[in-house]
């Protein structure tokens, strides 16, 4: 019995993994090989399919095909404790925290030292836990204190030491830094080094790839759900390696982008806002007309962005002015009333009620309106959803469906339609076309230039980069809460926008802008 | 750092001093070795009752069996304990037993049956309402007096209920939520996703979480077998909404994940004493009910004051 070996430097090689969901192939035999005693950064623009192969190897999901060989031994990871078992540890992208155990549970939860009657030792635990946090030189964590009373940076070094306390042979950090600080980076990569030299084997993914590729050695870029190569981190170019990130684009067709005019006013207008964490002295404008792009990595506060202009967050500083007034947006329903509508992420959630009829979910917002004495006129009330669903060419079998029974992409332009009826002059988009087929995307980008045309204000945070660089007449680059860079007309190209969004220096060679 | 957690109980821990100061100034009996033991006995089984609620409360389920493993077991009890102490004895660990049994049915169509808490137990309380009926089909049954005196007497001012409920809470429930699975219970009901990335067997331990609960509804049965010294099919129906309330007075989250025993269990005598309290306040039975929900809501709501402070009211909503 003679397992097949691979070659005695590498501790993990992954051979054709292939992984889908659904029609969505995630990835499409990938190969992937890391070293014993290295660390090996994974690069891929969004939906490379990183996260899904970090998934794979810490045993959360099961690869459809393709086989995975541990330590020259050909394994299968069915769990994430059977991984664990195995010496694999994940600091996830998706915190896996408990907010109501103290830092120390957290950290040693399903391992935690036992006293001989088989109790947890709460003062081993703590010692263990002040032990891991001096091998990083961290001296700010109370082992005692609640999760829920800890900053996202704080929150981050739980999720690693947590993953250290296991001391695993092969440690996976999928964007584990990216709430980290600059000195807690090199602190954390320092500790890396050290591992590194005892044997273990770190494979690290971040966005962050101007702060953290002097302590990688070698990287692995994945584009469309396959390895497209592995280069060592000193010897490629930043330009190389936006080009292998992007490869050969498919064009996909945007509607022409209208010229803003040159007296458009000024819709929106925010000044400093900040909300002590997540959101970062934000300023920017919006004018009548214009479609504006919130770029960047996933989480970097964009979200947060677009929930605090629909007022959904309080006790903000700076400011915001509408038409060039004061406003306090405060409460959803105090946005909706001075004319900002939100089209959230999770249309199943935030967008809709999705057991209540198409006629129901349009007019939800705008009840009122079709009737008197606090009662509603069925008819005014069809008659207007009518010219919804025929202005938006929403496809219904009648307007008394269920929502629930819509593709994503009509769904979400029931969405739209709820707000477009609000008479809203601000439109805030979070990310709609994640999940809606490409003749949808399609339409949708014809209504969010429709809704430039008529001169309202639209402010755009998406995923895909295509889709700034084909709608937007300015983009907005976040990272960490901040405003980082600004694009504006020739500029606004995938790979200045890819390179801004990971700290890179321009993607591309500059252009001159002509004046 | 650490007695942050045992905040959650302060606001029952006020409400009872309350009501027991008040109760003093109407009633000042309460203060003797007979007011202490009507007072602890009064509220024991719906202490008992209560811990079982939280256990599964902490996994992030609701258990709405309770007041029916109360009713069985009650009835077995009264029906098969005879009068010799070792069938007494006996009785006791099969009692216990048939809870123990009761919270595996509901762990395992929880856990494997991926149903809603909330559905699983209110089938199996018509279920367990029904076997309790077939065991003892009308009251009644025999209760030896030493049983019923074992639990609800008395030596000076230590009411025996006390050492019953301290025996449960420091030798049975103290040590579980200590060991590794109480604190896989917690991180269950406080990420299940996490708790399942973080390698805990999230079946097995919601598994024993009801199992425990079981247990602790059957404790509940075999007090109050001894306060009542009967057996009644019927007699647990109220056990199950007001553990509940006991459990959420006593500061646990409905949604998971935190709550300590110190203020279910002191809240339960709160629950308890509060128609006593208001007996002796001269109000009519009549409008005792609705005196007891408007307390129970006043004090709720003034502790949840301090959520209202958020910054985001989505995650107010959202929990």
């Amino acid at each position: 019995m003679t397992p097949e070996t691979t070659g005695a430097g590498s501790l993990l090689e992954v051979r054709a993994i292939t992984k889908s969901f659904g029609g969505v192939q995630a990835l499409n035999a990938a190969d992937f090989a890391c070293d014993r005693g290295e660390i090996h950064a994974l690069l891929g623009a969004n939906g490379a399919g990183k996260s899904t192969l970090v998934k794979i190897l810490s045993g959360v999901m099961a690869p459809d095909s393709g086989t995975i060989f541990f330590d020259g031994q050909e394994v299968t990871f069915s769990s994430p404790a059977d991984a664990g078992a195995q010496g694999v540890a994940t600091v996830f992208q998706e915190l896996s925290l408990f907010a109501h155990l103290t830092v120390a549970e957290n950290i040693f939860i399903g391992h935690e030292p036992l006293t001989r009657l088989g109790q947890v030792s709460g003062r081993r635990m703590r010692a263990a836990a002040r032990a891991l946090f001096d091998r990083l030189g961290i001296d700010h964590l109370n082992p005692d204190a609640m999760l829920s009373d800890l900053s996202l940076a704080d929150r981050q070094l739980v999720e690693i030491f947590k993953a250290l306390s296991r001391d695993p042979r092969l440690l996976i950090l999928d964007e584990g830094t990216s709430a980290l600080g600059r000195t807690e980076v090199e602190r954390l990569f320092a500790l890396l080094r050290k591992l590194k030299a005892g044997g273990t084997s770190v494979v690290f993914i971040s966005h962050r790839m101007a702060e953290t590729r002097e302590f990688v050695d070698r990287m692995s870029v994945f584009r469309n759900g396959a390895l497209v190569g592995t280069v060592a981190a000193a010897e490629c170019s930043d330009e190389e390696i936006v080009e292998m990130m992007l490869g050969q684009r498919v064009e996909k067709s945007f509607p022409e982008r209208s010229p803003l005019p040159a007296g458009a006013p000024v819709l929106l207008e925010v000044e400093r806002m900040s909300d002590g964490s997540r959101l970062r002295d934000i300023s920017l404008r919006l004018r009548g007309g214009e479609v504006l792009g919130i770029a960047g990595l996933e989480g970097q506060g964009q979200g947060e962005l677009l929930l605090a202009l629909f007022g959904a967050y309080r006790r903000l500083s700076g400011r915001v002015l509408l038409h060039g007034k004061p406003a306090k947006l405060s409460k959803p329903w105090i946005a909706k009333r001075a004319g900002i509508a939100l089209i959230p992420e999770d249309r199943k959630t935030e967008g809709l009620v999705l057991p209540m009829s198409v006629r129901e979910n349009v007019s939800m917002a705008t009840l009122p309106a079709y009737g008197r004495f606090g009662f509603v006129s069925l008819k005014r009330e069809r008659q207007f959803v009518a010219q919804m669903i025929a202005r938006l060419e929403i496809k219904v079998g009648g307007m008394e469906q269920p929502a629930r029974s819509l593709s994503g992409g009509n769904q979400q332009k029931l969405v739209l339609a709820k707000w477009l009826a609000t008479g809203a002059e601000v439109f805030l988009f979070y990310d709609p076309t994640r999940g809606i087929d490409v003749g949808t995307k399609r339409a949708f980008y014809e209504l969010i230039a429709g809704l430039a045309r008529a001169g309202k204000g639209v402010i755009v945070y998406t995923t895909e980069t295509s889709e700034l660089a084909g709608l937007c007449h300015r983009v907005l680059v976040m990272d960490d809460g901040q405003m980082v860079r600004s694009l504006e007309g020739r500029d606004i190209t995938e790979p200045k926008i890819l390179a801004a969004s990971f700290g890179l220096g321009d993607g591309a060679k500059p252009e001159k802008v002509p004046a | 750092m650490i007695f942050r957690r045992y905040n959650t109980s302060v606001l029952a821990v006020v409400a009872l001093g309350l009501l027991l100061i008040y109760y003093y100034i109407r009633q000042p009996l309460i203060l003797s070795p007979f007011g202490a033991k009507i007072l602890a006995n009064q509220g024991t089984t719906l202490a008992l009752a209560a811990l079982a609620q939280l256990v599964v409360v902490l996994t992030g389920g609701v258990d709405l069996s309770v007041g029916a493993v109360v009713s069985l077991s009650n009835c077995i009890a009264a029906t098969y304990m005879g009068s010799h102490p070792a069938s007494v004895i006996a009785v006791c660990v099969l009692t216990l037993a048939v809870g123990a049994g009761a919270g595996l049915v509901n762990g395992v169509l929880v856990a494997y049956g991926r149903i809603q808490p909330i559905i699983v137990t209110l089938a199996t309380l018509y279920i367990f309402s029904g076997l309790a009926l077939m065991v003892r089909p009308q009251p009644g049954g025999l209760v030896p007096p030493f049983y019923a005196n074992a639990l609800t007497g008395g030596w000076g001012y230590l009411p025996y209920a006390m050492v019953a409920l301290f025996v449960m809470l420091f030798a049975v429930w103290t040590p579980l939520m200590r060991s590794r699975l109480g604190t896989a219970i917690r991180a269950v009901g406080d990420n299940p996703g996490g708790a399942h990335m973080s390698g805990i067997n999230v079946p097995r331990t919601l598994i024993l979480a009801y199992v425990m609960g079981g247990v602790f509804a059957a404790a509940a049965g075999l007090y109050l077998t001894a306060q009542t010294t009967s057996g009644d099919a019927a007699i647990g129906t109220s056990y199950t909404l007001n553990s509940v309330a006991a459990v959420v007075f006593g500061g646990a989250l409905l949604g998971g994940g935190r709550g300590v025993a110190p203020g279910p269990v002191i809240a339960a005598y709160f629950l308890s004493i509060i128609i006593s309290v208001l007996f002796a306040a001269g109000i009519s039975p009549f409008y005792q009910s609705v005196f007891q929900g408007g307390i129970l809501m006043v004090v709720l709501v003034f502790g949840n004051l301090w959520t209202l402070r958020t910054r985001n009211w989505l995650t107010i909503l959202k929990n």
